[in-house]
């Protein structure tokens, strides 16, 4: 593991580096089904802007922005993040890009989502998690309440994307149903 | 098909060995928003059932998807 800030039993997260440009990184950001629901891909992404941003990543003490790598094979699956910290209110908003597409069913991206949130939540004294996804996006419509986010709200037709504007559906999770669902010992269910 | 069948073929869609109704479902790491699409695949595909995404995600242990597959499946 190579700079590992939170380790999992299956991915670990760390600062983005600049040699993950050397990967498949800026693929992601120029590929038409990674950004298929996001606001990427509308003007192309080069190697300086993603050098650009890892360098405001590693530097920056307003958003915590890490890389996604799975322990086995060291590859770089997706970055996420925590961005808009507001220490005052103690929320923040989950961001997450996973730009391998062979990474269903593995765990990886839940995993992930985990360790960002009992970090959010125990060492930066986070209260409440936010975050959005565009309502045509099964995907991350399904894993925000797998996480144990609920919808809070919709911002009708507050995107544009795929050629209309899209609702957006907003999930949030508190400190105290975090503790809930995955503090506790749990047991199977009889 | 059967329960067994059912449990059987559920456990093969999540990559599991073997899968009974005590076992949670956030204990089952295929069990994420693709895993969920599988099995909404296998519901349509093989018991002719439209699930929607919502009652899976909502399940918290296998049994609970046994109870959705019920009326589908021989006693």
């Amino acid at each position: 593991m190579t700079e590992p800030f939170l380790v999992g039993d299956l991915v670990y997260l760390r600062p983005l580096r600049y040699e993950d440009l050397d990967g498949n990184y800026v693929h992601w950001l120029n590929d038409p089904e990674v950004c298929r629901y996001n606001r990427h891909h509308v003007l192309p992404y080069t190697r300086e802007q993603g050098e650009e941003y890892i360098r405001h990543a590693r530097s920056t003490k307003d958003e915590l922005i890490l890389a996604i790598v799975v322990k086995e094979t060291e590859q770089h699956i997706g970055n996420i993040a925590l961005t808009n910290i507001d220490r005052y209110n103690q929320r923040a908003e989950y961001t997450v890009l996973i730009g391998e597409p062979a990474t269903g069913k593995k765990g990886y991206a839940k995993e992930a989502a985990v360790l960002l949130f009992r970090h959010g939540f125990f060492d930066l004294n986070l209260r409440r998690i936010y975050g959005a996804a565009l309502e045509d996006h099964t995907m991350a419509n399904i894993a925000a309440p797998l996480l144990g986010m609920k919808q809070e709200g919709i911002l009708r037709e507050a995107i544009f994307c795929n050629g209309k504007f899209n609702n957006l559906i907003y999930y949030g999770i508190l400190k105290d149903e975090f503790i809930e669902r995955y503090e506790k010992i749990t047991t199977p269910i009889a | 098909m059967t329960k067994e069948t059912f449990l059987a073929k559920l456990a093969d869609i999540l990559d599991e060995d073997t899968l009974d109704e005590t076992r949670r479902t956030d204990s089952i790491t295929a069990f994420d928003s693709m895993g969920v699409m599988a099995v909404i695949v296998m519901f349509k595909r093989d018991l002719q059932v439209s699930v929607n995404a919502n009652r899976l995600v909502a399940a918290q242990s296998v049994g609970d998807i046994v109870k959705i597959a019920a009326d589908k499946l021989e006693d």
